[in-house]
């Protein structure tokens, strides 16, 4: 989908071959829109989830995580948001720390989707009759307005963020908790975990890649630092922009040799060239 | 019919390790054999080249797994570095002394710990370690330390112990605290040590295949979940049940 601002999406999944050995279905769900009316602070956003396998009812873990940002950002308005269109000074690149009060509306937009995102599976596991860390799921969002770029994680997902001068890099870093569980579900602890989120000016980004951390292996320069490689993702870019469908990119995420066995997941966002 | 879309991954990442730690008694009495009986060093030696050629035919698993002997016999000896199973040299095993065995665990920790350092300073992902401990006898040292810190170890899911039991005189009980989940067995016979090593080969291959690799012990320990820990095969074959 492409709309008048000039960002087109992709999104695809691939169920893991050893989830498939299993008989186990994919846990990873993928969302994402570009906005086609003049109405609305969000221009485009890009959404994945990879559901805990150790988790009840994974699926519907990141699936209803997904559902949830989805629709809120589309009925996300300017008005919403105190401090109207006013960026801080503090917006550069670089990783916003949680105590700093910020008044740009994208990066609260984005703090709000996450922790609305985790009520909404408390009250799903309520319906369910079942605990909030049965729906344990890890939450990637990438968002343009008509000013920022905002990418945030609670989880080990493959972020890539390409600038203006055509450097690719994650902009924020994977979570790794020194024991196990730790802090790396949006349903961890007893609130919402810390968040991973950066931002910038939206000039400076003209794509970006989402994936879960089954393609680790095959789209990281270090899987470790999980810096992501490049020509992966200026292929992918390039070939969003010439058209490649959802069905094609599926096509790669099902054949990949991803010696994860774990599922696949992309959600590419370009801007085409004026 | 639309071309195949085909971006250029990287095919340098590399590969996921496991290091498998050899912690061997080399201690006065694996000289001795009961009148018809085999020798037990010898039976060790062979059973080690039995697991390097074993291990071999496992393109995956012989690259993968990384084996280091440390040998319990007056002192503790341990090879200078981890090596991968495709390089791995058996060494000969000769019998001596007493059965340091607190001093020889530590050792065993303490080069796994340092072995997780080199992998994450090398951007390589690492499966659950593993120990294997064999002894025919008791411990001549103090093993308080040794207990403890493997205790504390494996409760954060730091690494896998296997402790095995040589001969009628091996210390089933000290064994036994080595990895209380778990627990000891005893090698069926002074023949089984080949059979043992097989089935450590066909163990190794099964964790290579597996998807329970991470950058630390935690994200090992969430693949482990995720996909579920790594099936072995029987040891009924070689472990007196």
């Amino acid at each position: 989908m492409t709309n008048e601002a000039g960002w087109t999406l992709a999104k695809a999944t691939a169920t893991g071959t050893m989830h498939i050995e299993a008989g186990i279905g994919c846990h990873d769900s993928v969302g994402g829109w570009v906005r086609s009316d003049d109405r609305g602070l969000v221009d485009a956003i890009g959404v994945v989830a990879d559901g805990a396998g150790s988790a009840l009812l994974p699926e519907l873990g990141s699936r209803t995580a997904v559902a949830y940002v989805v629709d809120e950002a589309r009925k996300a308005r300017i008005e919403h948001f105190e401090g109207g269109r006013e960026v801080a000074s503090l917006a550069e690149v670089g990783n916003e720390s949680e105590s700093t009060s910020h008044t740009d509306p994208a990066v609260e937009l984005v703090r709000r989707l996450f922790s609305g995102a985790r009520k909404a599976l408390e009250v799903t596991a309520d319906e369910e009759g079942v605990k909030l860390r049965d729906l344990a799921t890890t939450l990637m969002v990438a968002m343009v307005t008509d000013e920022r770029f905002v990418v945030a994680e609670i989880g080990d997902g493959v972020v890539a963020v390409r600038s203006s001068d055509g450097t690719i890099s994650s902009m924020i870093s994977p979570q790794r908790g020194e024991f196990a569980n730790e802090a790396t579900f949006i349903t961890s602890g007893a609130e919402l975990p810390h968040l991973e989120l950066a931002s910038r000016p939206v000039c400076e980004v003209n794509a970006f890649g989402l994936s879960s951390d089954g393609l680790r292996l095959l789209i990281t320069s270090n899987s470790l630092e999980g810096s992501p490689y490049p020509p992966f993702f200026n292929d992918v870019f390039s070939a969003v922009v010439s058209g490649t469908t959802d069905e094609q990119i599926a096509g790669f995420l099902e054949r990949a040799a991803d010696r994860t066995g774990d599922d696949k997941s992309l959600v590419i966002g370009v801007r085409r060239a004026p | 019919m639309t071309e195949a879309f085909s971006p250029e991954v990287n095919e340098d990442n590399p590969d996921p390790r496991v290091a498998c730690v050899l912690l061997l008694d080399t201690s006065d009495s694996m000289r001795f054999a009961n009148p018809g009986e085999p020798v037990p060093i010898d039976e060790l030696n062979k059973g080690i080249v039995a697991f390097k050629e074993d291990i071999l035919e496992d393109p995956l698993a012989r690259k993968r797994a990384e084996i280091m002997v440390i040998t319990c016999g007056g002192d503790v000896y341990t090879d200078p570095n981890f090596v991968e199973a495709q390089d791995f040299q058996p060494p000969t095993l000769t019998p001596q002394g007493s059965t340091p065995m607190g001093r020889a665990l530590c050792t065993a920790l303490d080069v796994i710990e340092q072995q997780k350092q080199v992998y994450k300073q090398a951007g390589i992902e690492y499966y659950r370690p593993w120990l294997v401990v064999m002894t025919d006898g008791a411990p001549t040292d103090d093993v308080t330390q040794a207990l403890s810190r493997l205790s504390a170890a494996q409760a954060k899911k730091g690494l896998v112990v296997f402790p095995i039991g040589i001969g009628d005189a091996a210390d089933m009980g000290f064994l036994g605290q080595l990895s209380p989940d778990r627990g000891a067995v005893r090698l069926k016979g002074l023949t089984s040590f080949s059979d043992f090593f097989k089935w450590l080969s066909a163990s190794m291959s099964a964790v290579s295949q597996s998807a329970t690799h991470g950058a630390d012990d935690a994200a090992v320990e969430q693949r482990a979940e995720e996909v579920g820990q790594v099936a072995l095969k029987p040891i009924d074959g070689w472990a007196q049940i």
